[in-house]
């Protein structure tokens, strides 16, 4: 194909808006998969608020429900009465065992009432007591002398309280606080969503000293110093590296915000992290939510795949047809005019252009026919006068 | 006889020796070198520039030289 020929200038036009087109096809599946990933991302840290909400809930009407039975027992409340601490121990512990093993309950406390404030008996330890009882939930209880419940967060964990006032005869002798620890929540969240969760807190909140023995005693690696302004203490994913955040807790969105998109052993994950408010309504952490869209990212990758084959066998298509088309419409009937002009010129007068169309080339054609009779008949008239000149 | 006359009988002879289609050659040499073959009798006068012309056209088309 001759590269100024009309063939060859088609062929490069259609190259150039093909490509042009192709490019845009694909950007638009990339900024589809782009808005994909950002709503599966919102969905992700969605479920995870609504999840963990959920848990927080139910297990603090569990602890509510299980608070109002113990709080009935007459027997457990005389014993609270004489402040007998080793009879009511004794009485409390294989209720407490029951209670771990059943409803996970982990921490069950005996407290004065104000203005002691005092711990007066730790079920779950009893050599600890006398301290007095500062957390918001307990204030709480005090305040409105009614239940109250929310997350507390220890030195090195967080937990979910529930506290009740202790009456007898519609005096308050004291309040009863049942607890437990919230790590649990997350596996249950995984099984329940298939995402990965982790449990940043605030390092200003928290106690090194008491972290390092945690570490020593859960046999784990010291992470204090991992991240900035946080720390990692809880994770599903069991790989600390995958968990990246470095921002202040301070200035994640109450909604949620999603991180960042990150590829791992063959996984896209996406991150996001929503805020942990603590019974005193401070933002003391964020629950870290690691989402899998490497089947987002495989359709994307498919679809583009695809778009692009598909591109090609129309292009491969088009450009026959176009070809077919033209060859039939425009380029055989101009070379047809040619043959015809150059037969004439080679002295065969009966060689003519057949026109059985009115398009633009029939047009042409027609045109070129009256010129050539002209020719023609101009010709005989010279041969004529060239034979007869004498 | 003139030049021009005797190389239309040169050409004449080679499309005929190498069997082609004797309108189109000779349309073809004559559009290249602007006469109409048909045309070039005995008595027709010789020019230069056409007769320059007609043979590079003869050289093109039918790779000979007259």
């Amino acid at each position: 194909m001759k590269t100024n020929s009309i063939k060859f200038k088609i062929v490069v036009f259609l190259f150039i808006v093909i490509a042009i087109g192709t490019t845009l096809i694909l950007n638009f599946i990339n900024i589809s998969y782009k808005k994909n990933i950002k709503l599966a991302s919102e969905q992700a840290i969605e479920q995870t608020k609504n999840a963990f909400n959920n848990l927080a809930e139910n297990d603090s009407r569990m602890m509510h429900a299980t608070l109002t039975g113990l709080l009935s027992n007459e027997k457990m409340r005389d014993l609270f009465l004489k402040k007998d601490i080793d009879k009511l121990y004794g009485y409390t512990k294989p209720i407490f065992e029951d209670l771990k093993t059943k409803t996970g309950i982990t921490h069950w406390y005996f407290i004065e009432a104000e203005p002691e404030k005092k711990c007066f008996l730790r079920v779950h330890n009893k050599e600890k007591n006398g301290d007095i009882i500062t957390r918001f939930t307990y204030e709480a209880a005090v305040k409105t002398k009614e239940l109250s419940y929310g997350i507390e967060l220890g030195k090195t964990a967080f937990a979910l309280r529930t506290v009740h006032p202790y009456l007898h005869n519609d005096s308050i002798i004291g309040y009863m606080e049942l607890g437990e620890e919230i790590e649990h929540f997350f596996e249950i969240m995984k099984k329940q969503t298939g995402d990965d969760y982790g449990l940043l807190v605030k390092k200003e909140f928290l106690d090194e000293k008491k972290w390092e023995s945690v570490c020593k005693t859960k046999n784990i690696e010291n992470n204090w110093d991992k991240l900035p302004t946080t720390l990692l203490i809880e994770n599903t994913s069991h790989n600390d590296e995958i968990i990246e955040f470095t921002a202040d807790v301070e200035n994640i969105d109450d909604k949620g915000m999603v991180i960042n998109e990150i590829e791992k052993d063959g996984k896209t994950l996406v991150h996001g992290i929503i805020p942990l408010y603590d019974a005193g309504n401070r933002k003391t952490g964020g629950v870290f939510v690691l989402h899998d869209v490497t089947h987002l990212y495989a359709e994307m990758n498919a679809t583009k795949t695809k778009v692009i084959f598909s591109v090609i066998a129309i292009m491969i298509a088009a450009i026959f047809i176009i070809f077919f088309i033209l060859d039939r419409l425009v380029f055989k009937r101009l070379k047809a005019l040619v043959t015809v002009a150059t037969r004439v010129v080679g002295g065969d007068y009966n060689a003519k252009v057949n026109s059985n169309s009115n398009d633009e080339i029939g047009e042409f054609e027609t045109l070129f026919e009256q010129f050539r009779q002209v020719f023609v008949n101009l010709m005989a008239e010279y041969k004529w006068l060239v034979e007869n000149k004498d | 006889m003139s030049k021009l006359y005797d190389m239309r009988l040169k050409i004449e002879e080679a499309i005929k020796a190498k069997n082609l289609d004797e309108f189109s050659v000779k349309g073809k040499i004559g559009l290249k070198a602007g006469v109409l073959i048909g045309f070039i009798s005995f008595a027709t006068a010789d020019n230069p520039e056409t007769i320059q012309k007609l043979q590079k056209a003869a050289k093109e088309v039918l790779g000979i030289n007259i």
